[in-house]
């Protein structure tokens, strides 16, 4: 098949004009499309957060602040919280991806509320503005955590700008939590029942009640900063009459489950891959599924974790500590289920599924030092450390984008209809993760031996993990440059992906690649469960394998 | 130990008032407690050697201890995000034998001064014993600064020890569960104690009026301290309170003294605005200074209008009605001979009304 042989597809146009070309994809109501606006701008922001965080490691090479100023240290490492937390994590797996895939895998149309979905993205980019904004114009110092009474009182940075900004993205997620619930709940096709959806869906229709539940609570808190900070009035500053701790507490309540916004559809992408590529039906479904549900809902009850040495009472740390551990229940359910899929499966390599593989180690070692962590008596030695910085990158970083990468490598053929160069892909994910094991694990040890977070300067004696770090630091961000030019030279030299180049199960590969703008051309009926591999897939697999095929 | 975080430095202050920055330095084999608080953003008092790590919130007190094991000095950070200069928020935990930390702690060194000031290469020595000093005592230097700061700062006019007074006797609170005005009962600890101080009306204690001016802004961290010192030392804590915790009955006024003008002492005066200014001088407890035995902090108001007072820079004024609205609402300005200017600023506490329902009593008290 010729690249004109293609058929009408989402990303042809019918313009005449330049302008009108930029009119029909800035004012497109089609959820693909708009993914596609959400995985420009979103990569742009992860970006300029992994430039801030660059900077950063170059700075802390040396125990001496000797690269740049104590204020302009304290901005670098706001801006790349700020930005990576909120405008890349938050919106990642769920904007570019779930709005791509949700219609596609349920078998919908669109989303319920496609206009919606539009404001979405702008609100987006307009919090981005602000953020952008506040940076350009002098930066932000309070760290991502605003803690009061440092942000409403004493730190004489954009503080105002950037909350704005965080305030307004916080809609664009509420928007489309909202938009993939209504559509997930109204819009399945015909068959389509809850224990056929693909666990993907699961995944984000969990993260959507978190963004729907949570994300006013962090709009408040934010809101009550900015009005102490303009008015002065007493809510979070002690010497106005209010409350530190109160800010802590809203903050958390958004924040820990903000924590699992991130992760959560990870996961879905991760069943997704480690089913595909193990050509294997997925182990324990249900188990899966309410698993997503079961920390979403956990997720909401743990935030007094982060404030085991804040002063709160000890009773109420005891409380959270063995909430916290119930997290790793459903947690590591998923794991296991996601190994058992692995057990006599026929297993491919591909890219997708060394980011997959990758993300289960990173996982574990990330989802344990969270227990580690949970421990009240060891977390009184290790929170606010280079070990919390660790664990939360492992998790985030270890997590969160190897399945951000794994799905864009596993969905870049639906999407763009071309194929990338598998080896370049292989090198890009073994380079990533061993560019994160290095700039991170060090950062458990110097964290144990009491490296405190956010230290411009630093004892000496912690150097070594400070060099070993920005080195795996270099290592990773070659990791991320390489599929940026692959990807992209994919699109002009790639190979023709056809509709379903993994020969995977799902909706989504039963139409042309790149999608038409319709979807599908007849709502399709579903009558089998997701994941309907044959049981002897192995068997057939190794029958006809031979050199070359492309599993 | 009393610790007193801010951008970007670590205060301690040890029992005897002698003080250091950045550094901490403490006896093996004993317990340390210690009791934290911070003037200006939340900040995190790190020991990593130790595994310990607290808080240190401002507006409140947190506490820490641990007990050293072995001599040496330790990393001590900040360890919450404070702001610029952050990362230099650091310090050195120096752990020494018993013998060596009381011969440091009666090194000369900076001592914090009852007054907040603090002296260079002082040393507060405690005067009864010559053991090592370790946890509060009444014999111990900051809580007899205490002391002194609580006589002279007139908290001992109101908050007699042997009770009766117009605020609750302060022997044995500390540690013990109080009976709050509303009811409730609230633990008196660290915490409880700085409230009170600062803020009094917040929680008044069964029985009294919510009469105290309010301290805020007024004595430095320091000061509190000092006073929390002193006021620890003053309970036996652990067990129940005392069976007989004192409970003031609101003075029963006195039958208003709706005497005719007196004949030549002070003048005419207004009996209905003086029997108000006579019920708001009892609420407000200034009547606890200015006693009319003439023995309390303040001076002795009877028959003092219209007579030449004596103040403290030499010169004398005739006391009329403009020179008393003027020492009611501050009295700092023109202090009395021999008087410490300790009472409170009524500036903007009192409407204009009151201040002369005040001089009207004043006014109406002849000899």
């Amino acid at each position: 098949m010729s690249t004109s042989a293609i058929p009408q597809n989402y990303t042809s146009t019918r313009a005449d004009s330049a302008t009108e070309w930029i009119k029909s994809w800035l004012l497109t109501v089609d959820h693909k499309r708009i993914a596609i606006l959400y995985l420009l701008s979103i990569n742009f922001f992860f970006l300029l957060g992994g430039l801030a965080a660059s900077l950063v490691r170059v700075e802390l090479v040396t125990p001496q602040g000797d690269l740049m100023t104590a204020d302009m240290y304290n901005r670098m490492f706001t801006l790349h919280g700020v930005i990576m937390v909120f405008f890349f994590l938050i919106p990642a797996i769920p904007a570019v991806m779930g709005n791509f895939l949700v219609p596609l895998m349920i078998g919908a149309r669109d989303l319920a509320f496609p206009r919606l979905n539009l404001l979405s993205w702008y609100l987006y980019m307009g919090g981005g503005v602000f953020a952008l904004v506040a940076a350009i114009t002098g930066g932000v110092d309070t760290g991502w955590t605003f803690y009061t009474p440092f942000s409403s009182s004493y730190s004489n940075s954009n503080v105002i700008l950037t909350m704005s900004g965080a305030f307004i993205m916080g809609f664009s997620s509420i928007l489309t939590g909202l938009n993939f619930i209504v559509t997930i709940h109204k819009m399945r096709a015909p068959g389509m029942t809850w224990f056929r959806l693909p666990l993907f869906i699961w995944a984000n229709y969990a993260t959507s009640l978190i963004q729907i539940l949570a994300t006013p609570v962090l709009g408040i808190a934010l809101l009550l900063v900015m009005v102490e900070r303009v008015w002065r009035v007493g809510i979070f500053d002690p010497a106005l009459g209010g409350d530190p701790l109160l800010f802590q507490h809203l903050f958390w309540f958004y924040s820990h489950p903000a924590v699992y916004i991130m992760i959560l559809p990870a996961m879905g992408v991760i069943s997704e891959l480690i089913s595909a590529f193990s050509r294997k039906r997925i182990f324990g479904y249900e188990f899966i599924a309410f698993s997503s549900i079961a920390i979403a809902v956990l997720g909401f009850l743990v935030w007094g974790h982060h404030m085991f040495v804040s002063s709160q009472s000890v009773y109420s740390g005891l409380v959270f500590s063995f909430i916290t551990m119930l997290v790793a229940i459903p947690s590591a359910i998923k794991v296991f289920n996601w190994t058992a899929t692995l057990y006599k499966g026929s297993i491919s390599y591909r890219t997708p599924m060394l980011y997959a593989l990758g993300f289960i180690g990173l996982f574990i070692i990330g989802g344990l030092t969270g227990i580690f962590l949970g421990v009240v008596a060891v977390d009184i030695h290790v929170t606010d450390t280079y070990f919390v910085v660790a664990h939360f990158h492992y998790v985030m970083v270890g997590g969160t984008i190897m399945a951000y990468l794994g799905g864009i490598h596993y969905w870049w053929p639906k999407m763009t209809g071309r194929m990338y160069n598998e080896a370049w892909g292989a090198i890009s994910a073994l380079v990533v993760f061993v560019g994160f094991n290095m700039t991170f694990f060090p950062q458990f040890v110097m964290g144990y031996l009491g490296m405190p977070r956010r230290y411009h300067v630093y004892p000496e004696e912690f150097q070594i993990y400070h060099v070993l770090s920005t080195a795996g630091a270099s290592i990773l961000g070659l990791g991320f440059i390489i599929p940026i030019i692959y990807l992209t030279l994919s699109l002009f030299v790639g190979k023709v992906a056809g509709p379903n180049p993994w020969a995977a199960t799902g909706l989504e590969w039963s139409i042309a690649s790149p999608p038409p703008t319709h979807n599908f051309d007849q709502t399709p009926v579903v009558t089998e469960e997701a994941y309907a591999y044959p049981e002897d897939a192995a068997a057939q697999d190794s029958d006809s394998w031979q050199a070359g095929s492309h599993l | 130990m009393y610790v007193i975080g801010k951008q970007w430095m670590w205060h301690v202050q040890h029992a005897n008032g002698k003080r250091e920055n950045n550094e901490l330095h403490v006896p093996i084999g004993q317990p340390v407690r210690l009791i934290m608080t911070s003037q200006d953003v939340i900040h995190s008092f790190y020991i990593p050697a130790f595994r310990i790590k607290q808080d240190v919130l401002p507006g409140r007190y947190t506490s820490l201890w641990f007990e050293a094991t072995k001599p040496g000095e330790y990393h001590l950070f900040c360890a919450e995000y404070c702001g610029t200069e952050h990362s230099l928020m650091i310090g050195t935990v120096i752990v020494m034998s018993l013998n060596e930390y009381q011969a440091w702690l009666t090194t000369p060194g900076d001592v914090i001064m009852p007054d907040g000031s603090i002296q260079a290469g002082q040393v507060l020595l405690n005067p009864n014993t010559s053991g090592p000093q370790l946890g509060p005592s009444l014999s111990d230097p900051m809580a007899v600064a205490g002391e002194q700061l609580f006589t002279s700062l007139g908290c001992a006019g109101c908050h007699v020890e042997a009770g009766g007074g117009t605020g609750p006797s302060l022997r044995n609170v500390f540690g013990y569960t109080q009976t709050l005005a509303d009811g409730s009962t609230v633990l008196a600890d660290e915490n409880y104690i700085r409230t009170s101080i600062l803020t009094s009306m917040k929680q008044i204690v069964q029985g009294y009026q919510p009469v105290m001016p309010v301290y805020e802004g007024q004595i430095s961290d320091d000061q509190l301290n000092q006073l929390l010192a002193y006021i620890v030392s003053i309970s036996n804590r652990g067990g129940n309170a005392p069976a007989s915790v004192p409970v003031a009955e609101p003075q029963p006024s006195p039958a208003p003294t709706s005497v005719p003008a007196p004949p030549s002492a002070g003048g005419p005066f207004d009996a209905d605005l003086a029997t108000k200014g006579e019920q708001l001088f009892n609420n407000l407890g200034c009547v606890a200074c200015h006693q009319d035995s003439g023995l309390g902090l303040g001076p002795r108001l009877r028959g003092l209008y219209n007579r030449q007072v004596a103040l403290a820079d030499g010169s004398s004024i005739t006391a009329d009605a403009a020179y008393l609205q003027e020492s009611i609402l501050n009295s700092a300005a023109k202090v009395v001979k021999d008087y410490n200017p300790i009472m409170p600023v009524y500036q903007g506490q009192l409407k204009d009304d009151e201040v002369r329902q005040l001089v009207e009593y004043i006014k109406s008290l002849t000899e």
